[in-house]
């Protein structure tokens, strides 16, 4: 047997709290973001994971059968974890940060940030306001502190 | 050793691998965007540990699994010995990936996936990335792991239109292929019917046309658990996913595909509306065989380009359709009315236009003759014919039809009047060099009209 529980590795929360607090860090402070443009663009796919992919953190209900020593021996990624935990945390931050809102609208309205970020000088693009960072950095915190492991 | 101290020695022992393992070239010219990616990631990693103080323990653990899901992406990158796999047809299938798993960024830049194939001592597959990505991966890594026993069996290979079907269906990133596989042909499948709910799923396996092995699988199932089975959504999802993918790989490849499907998954499959209640992850044979054949119907495919002034060769091109369109499962097993068939299927060709103008087309009569001519003189399924100053006429012929000669020839070959017919296998490697050769003749027109 492992000396390590297979639940340790691969932990989608893990990755998704590094994506939400690097683009928090981000928006409080727009002067890093050009060295964290690859981050962005990774919270990025991870928003449009959560908003267009019917299949993003569906799990089965049922303990998924073991691998036999061959499959174990195999240098496949080992599977991802906890992603429909993830998918409930981004909907908990939604509801906190944008009550009555669908989600196409919140996650169109984080990108806009996002995107004002990451690239300053991109033209033909909406300016988000004032209101909408605020909206953005609200919904960056709730998704970090539903992502806290214990 | 602090957890901190920990993490800079993994990062350091990764570097050292990374330098390592890709020191040499993998395939032609293939392994340096797979190296200058690995040393990006690992980059970005390096800027974000010094940011990270010793009580960050979560934040230490998480920039840990980062490093380890950089390390496997570099260690897959041993398996990829060229040789072990067939050259011609990974390269086509890394074309139709480059395509089909195109995503865009924040800014509307194409962001392309790597590609990168290995050989695996386990079946047909394609590795994707993370659904959840790490923060410091620009492009996604795809492999596609051959399975090493089937080394040269490219008429089999074609079973990857439904593996690559998978990749695309989960690239829903901006103006990914996924996005438009999702909203039309999910949509398409799920309108009516019993995919239309899991509740629909529940009466329609207990309906009273449902097969002898169904219902006896339902009592076993309420007497073990002690309660009547209900289908759950998850694998109603699962189901949907594995028929859009054979429905993908039919439309990828042409009846070649129906071809592999069949010889591959018909064997395992001894009860073909076996479901396992338990975790019923994939739908039953006799369902999926039976779509892949009204599909081929709807089609057109169900028609020889062949006719009977083609003589041997017709006979050849109808014995391979009998094969695959044989078809003795119960009605029962049909999930879908034709209308959501032709919705789903006019979904996926807009998705094969939208990425490269991929899509099976059928051969014209002269083309399957002469590629199936070729093989019965043992020879590389080619178009290669000499004018009459001896300039060799090129002729552009698709992989699809490459193959679906390779299976004519195959299921054919008691007609032909010379006895002694190649084996399977020997077919194969005649289908593996023409992709080869065909590879060639291409460049050379796409050369010559340049």
């Amino acid at each position: 047997m492992p000396i390590m529980a297979a639940h340790e590795r691969s932990d989608a929360r893990g990755a998704a709290r590094l994506l939400a607090s690097m683009a928090l860090d981000c928006i409080g402070n727009p002067a890093i973001a050009g060295d964290q443009e690859v981050a962005l663009n990774n919270v990025y796919r991870l928003l449009e994971s959560y908003r267009t992919n019917a299949f993003f953190g569906l799990e089965s209900p049922r303990e998924q059968p073991t691998h036999d020593a061959a499959e174990k021996l195999t240098l496949m990624p080992p599977m991802e974890r906890h992603v429909k935990e993830v998918r409930d945390a981004l909907e908990q931050a939604r509801a906190a940060a944008f009550a009555g809102k669908s989600k196409d609208q919140a996650v169109a309205l984080i990108e806009k940030v996002l995107r004002a970020v990451a690239y300053p000088n991109l033209k033909d693009r909406p300016k988000p306001s004032a209101q909408d960072r605020k909206k953005a950095t609200l919904f960056f915190k709730k998704l970090v502190e539903q992502l806290q492991l214990g | 050793m602090t957890p901190l101290e920990f993490l800079q020695e993994e990062f350091d022992n990764v570097g050292r691998a990374l330098g390592e393992t890709l020191r040499y070239d993998y395939g032609p010219e293939r392994s340096r965007p797979y190296y200058d990616e690995c040393v990006a990631r690992l980059a970005r990693i390096k800027t974000a540990i010094p940011k990270i103080s010793a009580n960050q323990l979560q934040t230490i653990r998480d920039r840990l699994d980062e490093l380890s899901s950089l390390a496997t992406w570099i260690w897959l990158i041993e398996r990829s010995h060229l040789g072990e796999f067939s050259w011609p047809f990974a390269e086509e299938l890394r074309d139709m990936a480059k395509a089909l798993l195109a995503e865009k960024n924040l800014k509307g830049t194409a962001v392309n996936p790597i590609i990168h194939i290995i050989a695996e001592g386990e079946g047909y597959q394609i590795v994707y990335e993370r659904q959840v990505p790490t923060p410091s991966g620009e492009h996604r890594f795809a492999i596609i792991a051959f399975p090493r026993p089937l080394k040269h069996h490219v008429l089999l290979h074609t079973i990857f239109g439904h593996e690559l079907g998978h990749t695309a269906l989960h690239t829903t990133g901006s103006g990914g292929a996924g996005g438009i596989l999702q909203s039309r042909v999910m949509t398409a499948l799920t309108a009516s019917g019993p995919m239309a709910s899991s509740t629909k799923m529940t009466s329609w396996l207990n309906h009273a046309s449902a097969p002898t092995e169904i219902r006896s699988e339902l009592t076993r199932y309420s007497a073990s658990s002690g309660q009547p089975y209900s289908f759950e959504n998850f694998f109603r999802q699962q189901w949907l996913d594995e028929l859009i993918c054979d429905l993908f790989g039919l439309l990828l490849f042409g009846p070649g595909f129906a071809a592999a499907h069949q010889a591959l998954l018909k064997p395992t499959h001894p009860n073909p509306y076996k479901i396992a209640l338990f975790a019923p992850t994939h739908p039953p044979y006799a369902v999926r065989h039976k779509m892949l054949v009204r599909v081929m119907q709807l089609l057109g495919w169900d028609r020889p380009v062949t006719n009977k002034k083609h003589k041997t060769f017709h006979y050849m091109e109808r014995e391979l359709l009998t094969y695959v369109l044989h078809d003795q499962y119960t009605p029962w097993s049909t999930l879908f009315t034709d209308q959501q068939l032709k919705r789903a299927i006019k979904g996926i060709q807009t998705v094969f236009s939208a990425y490269g103008s991929l899509g099976y087309k059928q051969p014209s009569a002269d083309t399957l003759g002469s590629l199936v001519e070729r093989l019965t003189n043992r020879l590389p399924p080619i178009v290669a014919k000499i004018d009459s100053i001896g300039k060799p006429q090129l002729t552009r012929v698709e992989i699809a039809q490459t193959l679906y000669a390779g299976w004519v020839y195959w299921l054919g070959r008691k007609h032909l009047a010379k006895q002694d017919p190649l084996s399977f296998f020997l077919t194969n490697r005649l289908c593996d060099y023409a992709l080869l050769q065909q590879r060639a003749i291409n460049m050379t027109i796409s050369w010559g009209s340049n």
